[in-house]
């Protein structure tokens, strides 16, 4: 579904990125896993359109994407979340998740002020789509409340949401587990476990190597912005290259 | 709630058009101070509320006196100058769809930069053009400006011209507002807010954040722009004078006083800066020192502008007893 090949990253002389390639295929629910600064971000910053690698390429169903800017690569169905809890915090949680709703052509300004029948059409075909993510999300109580208001977890819920609200093909969640305590890791990832069991083709980025171990049908590991491991859990844990560098210094 | 809504701006609308003939009726000494005063405001609600959906976008602009400018300017230039036009309402649209064109020019440069330097650049943009205005005679008319402009065709049905121009600004201020209420309560507008508050996350939304940052800013400096085509009827005359860096000024003092957290602010921030301009006349010369001052206590102790006060008020109201309504609407829609 998704191919990364070769892609190089440098950051004024500091390589980030080095001949990094890996796939994600239809179904999957990868994990891409690595220390603070292995690359990862970097990585979905990359992919996403946010940062223009100096070489390599990445394809979306066979076709290249490398350099095309962000938001048309989201209206390619592929969608993000960010590191830190990234949302519009004075919006309505219903407005945030709105936001993430695309409709297959945009609303223009002309229909916006005379309210014609086609923008009353598609208006309410995204509070209806909305509604829906918030009940799959089981928002429902906190529809109307400010997203600044919610508590951590929650809002790193809401930014799932804004992000499920296009339809997306696949996801990307950068680092949806940090800051969030034991309980709430729990919460997250069944959230994500269900949404892939319904067919959503999920990619997750996390240092935090046991928490999406269990989880994950295959996961690559990065380490100073290469990949050093790719394959199964039994295969990840039982590589020595990942003991070595990763699973020894942590555990 | 929106039918009360809806059912106080039609009772507003009516007194404001029956204000005229109730107070020619009381007392027709007063009228043309009145209508003065109210023709000003009409023109200071629409301009506020142009920068206040602009804000919404986080673009702070410190050059929309210069937008006024060019459409004024532009009026007196096909009307008068070269008798290119005579029709005054022709000479309104041609004045907005020039400023709006300039608009998208300095844009297409400046909206995707930071917000300070947007901020710098659109100021900068505005103090340019007071020397350009200034010192060709041709066809800007150099320091005296463009005078003898004439009021636009149909402004008699009124009666005198005051009255004229207290319904042509009624109608102008009513249908920015109206335009620019339903364009904030669309998808359009959410997406406006949205790359106020978050320019990144909302490109990730699959929006194309340049595109409606133009759009913003080109729809404001054009509805700017047709008040600043019926200002040099008014004034009949225009001059580099009429537009310094204190109409800009003005104008973000609108936004600022009133709140701009709901569309109400600027209007309402209108009301109280055409006013207080009023009072301060007298003054004159320490102005600028009551401005100041304001500014610092407003940002100081009223952030959120007199509107948020009104806001508190209603949170308040809603704890008491409104709240549960809300929570029961939301499960049925979703059930």
């Amino acid at each position: 579904m998704l191919e990364v090949e070769g892609i190089v990253k440098s950051f004024a002389g500091l390589m980030a990125i080095n001949e990094l390639s890996f796939a994600v295929h239809r179904g999957d629910l990868l994990g891409l896993i690595g220390p603070n600064g292995a690359g990862k971000s970097v990585t979905v910053n990359v992919i996403t359109g946010f940062y223009r690698p100096n070489r390599g390429s990445v394809r979306y169903r066979r076709e290249e994407i490398t350099g095309l800017r962000p938001d048309l690569i989201v209206r390619k169905k592929i969608s993000r979340t960010f590191q830190h809890s990234t949302l519009f915090f004075d919006l309505s949680v219903i407005d945030n998740i709105s936001m993430g709703v695309r409709t297959t052509s945009e609303v223009g300004l002309m229909e916006a002020v005379f309210k014609t029948g086609s923008n009353r059409q598609k208006e309410k075909r995204i509070r209806e789509r909305a509604e829906e993510v918030i009940a799959l999300l089981k928002l429902e109580r906190h529809a109307y409340e400010e997203a600044k208001r919610l508590p951590y977890g929650l809002q790193r819920v809401v930014s799932m949401g804004t992000a499920l609200a296009g339809n997306p093909d696949l996801l990307i969640l950068d680092e949806p587990l940090t800051g969030l305590i034991s309980a709430e890791v729990e919460e997250v990832m069944d959230r994500i476990n269900y949404l892939h069991t319904r067919g959503l083709t999920v990619m997750i980025i996390e240092h935090n190597m046991r928490a999406v171990m269990g989880h994950c049908n295959r996961i690559v590991v990065m380490t100073f912005g290469t990949k050093i491991a790719e394959g199964t859990p039994q295969e990840i844990r039982q590589n020595p290259e990942v003991i070595k560098s990763y699973l020894g210094v942590s555990s | 709630m929106n039918n009360i809504k809806t059912f106080l701006v039609l009772i507003l609308l009516v007194l404001l058009a029956g204000l005229p003939f109730l107070i020619k009726g009381i007392a027709p000494g007063w009228w043309e101070l009145f209508s003065h005063i109210l023709t000003k405001i009409f023109l200071n609600v629409a301009f506020g509320l142009c920068l206040w959906m602009m804000l919404q976008a986080g673009m702070l602009s410190l050059g929309q006196g210069a937008f006024i400018a060019i459409s004024a300017y532009m009026t007196g230039i096909l009307s008068v100058k070269y008798q290119l036009v005579t029709n005054l309402w022709l000479c309104y649209l041609i004045g907005a769809l020039t400023a709006s064109v300039v608009s998208l020019l300095l844009g297409l440069i400046t909206v995707h930069l930071r917000r300070i330097f947007f901020l710098l650049v659109t100021w900068a943009f505005a103090e340019m053009l007071h020397p350009i205005l200034t010192s060709f005679e041709n066809p800007f008319g150099g320091a005296a400006g463009i005078v003898n402009i004439p009021p636009p065709s149909g402004i008699s049905l009124f009666g005198e011209p005051g009255t004229g121009y207290y319904f042509i600004t009624l109608l102008y201020a009513v249908v920015v507002t109206l335009i620019i209420w339903s364009v904030s309560l669309s998808k359009v507008g959410l997406i406006y807010k949205s790359i106020g508050q978050n320019d990144i996350l909302t490109t990730f939304c699959g929006i194309h954040v340049r595109r409606y940052k133009l759009q913003v800013f080109a729809l404001g400096c054009f509805l700017t722009g047709v008040g600043g085509g019926i200002l040099a009827s008014y004034l009949t005359a225009v001059s580099p004078e009429t537009f310094t860096f204190f109409a800009s000024l003005d104008i973000i003092m609108i936004n600022l006083i009133g709140g701009m957290g709901f569309i109400m602010g600027p209007i309402i921030g209108a009301v109280i800066l055409t006013g207080m301009n009023e009072i301060l006349f007298a003054v004159g010369y320490y102005k600028m020192t009551v401005y100041g001052l304001m500014i610092i206590l407003v940002i100081r102790f009223l952030p959120g502008g007199l509107i948020s006060i009104l806001a508190v008020l209603r949170t308040a109201f809603r704890r008491t007893g409104g709240n549960q309504k809300k929570g029961g609407e939301v499960e049925r829609t979703v059930a």
